[in-house]
């Protein structure tokens, strides 16, 4: 059956936020934990454990921009909907 | 980026393992969408960081599969790892080449860190005392480490000692402590002491050093493994001020009180010397915002201010440093005394009864705490979220001995820095009522309570008597006059040593203050009527005699007060003497000063009250 442009938009934030939540328990967010002190010390592992740091603070914003994009994308549903009904047909 | 790194090959592999299986499933986590492409590109500069550290960490444990635990490496030799190394050593600058030879330093200080912890962690607890160990040796090699940040890091990480190795010191210090007090000139236990203390301050500045930063291992973690009594001498060496030592000092009383699991005792328990809380409360009395932030974390626990210590002056001194007016708000002590009375009526119940030598606050030294804040036990006990009756109760228990009363009375004179601060009458003239009935009623309570304490006659009629003079100093700073708000704070301390010197004489030569040493007996002794009225002439007196201080009133009108030749009930004609002088006092004060003049008057003598006394 082909769905309407309004149920592809919600099919694909649904993806979206299904990505989101996989990234929400990533392992990489915990990397960090595996890198203290009580595993090396010296200034390379200090850089390796900022360098994990800022591997944790790109995926919790690649989550965040996952979100959005899936908010942007029901939003342009909603719209697709209106259109739709002004349009007169059944969607 | 230097060449030196100290590992444990077993976690750095963990973490390698963990790494590559992070990056397989963020590469699994990809999306076509185009919506999706900004997330996508942060995951993959992720995944190319990860892809960084990777083979480098695989390489490091591959070449140094050898090492089962911690280990140091001198990686600017080691070639294949190039991404170590900030430069080739063959053609390094100056300014490099100083760079990387800081770095050997540095490896060599973890190395030596690594080593003293594995020593000292394989140390058995008596062999701190066997002639093999050398304390002052290994009080050097601390003093060195603390030189190296990272090398007191990889200390404190690699160390799990603490427990034993506090122990084994600070049983010996206190074996020591013992010799020398049983013996001044033992100089071998006098030697030992001091190698003791020197060792102790080493480990407290490599914990000091180790202690940078929010996510470095500091002296919490310690404290919660070792003995209070080992933390205690440990205390004044971690540099800890306000918040920080209160937090520490809080940690360590706690932890002595509540016993410990192994039923033994805490070492302080089998020696003769200061104890844990001696040791933590003298701390804590150098720095009176600690004291403070001390005894607002313990209301919970009261047992933990008031018990413990063997000289009971420490914990005094901490009470009473944490509860001074100038720095305190009244709810935030009442907050801290009331369940340290509750606590001390109901009866103690601490490890403290178990602890030899233990000794309490006295009620002398509560005493002298709370005549400061007698307010709170009377007029103002609703602040405090007790009721009158409670703290009328409270304070009645608290005075009940000779030394107590003494000492309550002798605060309520010399401290009363709130009273002081505080007014019967405004810049223009309007007059506190609810203070000056505060104030009566709290000298009726404050002598009810001599009345009926358990003291000694003397006792309680020089009591009664300092009453009447802290009658006199209180109203005279009180009052000051609204035609004086604008004197300055020297020249109003002179008006109102004037009163209360002049106030005085009057005072004696009516026979309200007693005159003579021998008129004591007699005064005090008065009937509860008589007491009360001449409470009143007390008070009244004095802001007459701040008047003619500042001019208002011509000096003669104290003579014109007379109680000699008293007819029939001594409480009534004194009443209506004074109601009299007060009479013609009017015509010769503006409406303000008289009617203040009236009150405080009326204040301390309800006139429904005279025409009682009259019937």
């Amino acid at each position: 059956m082909r769905t309407s442009p309004a149920e592809q938009l919600r099919a694909r934030a649904r993806s979206l936020r299904r990505l989101a939540t996989q990234l929400n328990g990533a392992a990489a967010l915990t990397l960090h934990q595996r890198a203290g002190e009580d595993a090396w010390i010296g200034p390379v592992a200090d850089h390796c454990r900022d360098d994990l740091h800022a591997v944790r603070r790109e995926i919790h914003a690649a989550h965040d921009d996952l979100i959005t994009a899936a908010r942007n994308l029901d939003r342009q549903a909603v719209e697709a909907d209106a259109a739709a009904l002004t349009a007169g047909r059944v969607v | 980026m230097s060449g030196f790194v100290g590992f444990d090959a077993e976690r750095v592999g963990w973490l390698w393992d963990a790494m590559r299986r992070a990056s397989d499933e963020l590469l699994r986590s990809e999306s076509t969408d185009p919506a999706a492409q900004p997330a996508m590109t942060r995951l993959r500069r992720a995944r190319s960081t990860l892809g960084v550290w990777i083979p480098k960490l695989d390489q490091l444990v591959a070449e140094q599969a050898g090492a089962t635990t911690a280990s140091v490496v001198d990686l600017g030799a080691w070639a294949p790892l190039a991404w170590l190394v900030a430069h080739s050593p063959a053609n390094a600058t100056a300014d490099q080449l100083e760079r990387a030879a800081m770095a050997r330093d540095e490896a060599r200080a973890i190395a030596d860190a690594l080593e003293l912890a594995e020593f000292l962690g394989n140390l058995d607890v008596w062999d701190l005392s066997s002639p093999d160990v050398d304390l002052a040796r290994l009080t050097d090699q601390f003093l060195d480490l603390t030189a190296h940040p990272t090398a007191v890091r990889a200390f404190l990480s690699s160390f799990d000692g603490w427990e034993r190795l506090m122990a084994a010191v600070a049983t010996q210090r206190a074996s020591a402590e013992d010799d020398v007090a049983h013996d001044r000139d033992d100089v071998g236990a006098a030697d030992q002491l001091q190698r003791c203390d020197e060792f102790i301050a080493a480990l407290g500045a490599v914990i000091v050093a180790g202690s940078v930063g929010a996510n470095r291992p500091g002296h919490r973690s310690v404290f919660a493994r070792i003995d209070p009594y080992a933390a205690a001498l440990l205390l004044p060496h971690l540099e800890l001020s306000g918040q920080a030592l209160a937090d520490a000092a809080t940690q360590i009383v706690r932890r002595w009180h509540d016993l410990p699991t192994d039923d033994i005792g805490w070492i302080d328990w089998y020696h003769d010397g200061d104890n844990t809380i001696d040791l933590v409360f003298r701390q804590l009395a150098r720095d009176p915002d600690a004291s403070t932030w001390f005894l607002d974390a313990a209301v919970d626990r009261p047992e933990t201010v008031v018990m413990g210590a063997r000289h009971p002056s420490t914990m005094e001194q901490v009470l009473w440093l944490g509860t001074r007016h100038d720095e305190s708000h009244a709810t935030r002590v009442g907050a801290i005394v009331v369940p340290i009375i509750d606590w001390l009526r109901n009866g103690p119940r601490s490890a403290a009864l178990v602890a030899p030598g233990s000794t309490m606050v006295s009620r002398s030294a509560i005493a002298d705490i709370v005549a400061e804040w007698v307010l709170y036990f009377g007029p103002r006990a609703d602040d405090w979220g007790w009721t009158f009756r409670k703290g009328d109760d409270a304070l009645r228990w608290i005075v009940d001995d000779d030394a107590a009363m003494g000492r309550f009375l002798d605060g309520l004179l010399a401290d009363q820095d709130e009273l002081d601060s505080l007014r019967f009458a405004d810049s223009e003239g309007r007059v506190a009522d609810d203070l000056i009935r505060e104030q009566t009623m709290m000298f009726t309570q404050v002598e009810s309570v001599i009345e009926d304490a358990r003291v000694d006659d003397a006792a309680a009629d020089a009591a009664k008597v300092n009453l009447g003079v802290m009658i006199v100093e209180q109203v005279a700073s009180m009052v000051i006059m609204p035609q004086a708000s604008g004197l300055g704070a020297t020249v109003r301390d002179a008006v109102v040593s004037a009163t209360v010197s002049g106030a005085r004489k009057t005072l004696e030569r009516v026979h309200v203050l007693p005159p003579t040493p021998e008129d004591v007996r007699k005064i005090a002794s008065r009937d509860r009527n008589e007491r009360t009225v001449d409470r009143a002439v007390i008070a009244t007196v004095t802001v007459v005699t701040q008047l003619i201080e500042l001019g208002e009133l011509p000096a003669n009108v104290l003579e014109e007060l007379q109680m000699e030749d008293l007819a029939g009930d001594p409480a009534c004609s004194k009443a209506a003497r004074l109601n009299d002088w007060v009479d013609d006092l009017e015509p010769r004060l503006g409406t303000a000063n008289y009617n203040l003049v009236v009150a405080v008057r009326n204040g301390f003598l309800n006139q429904s009250d005279v025409v009682d006394m009259c019937r």
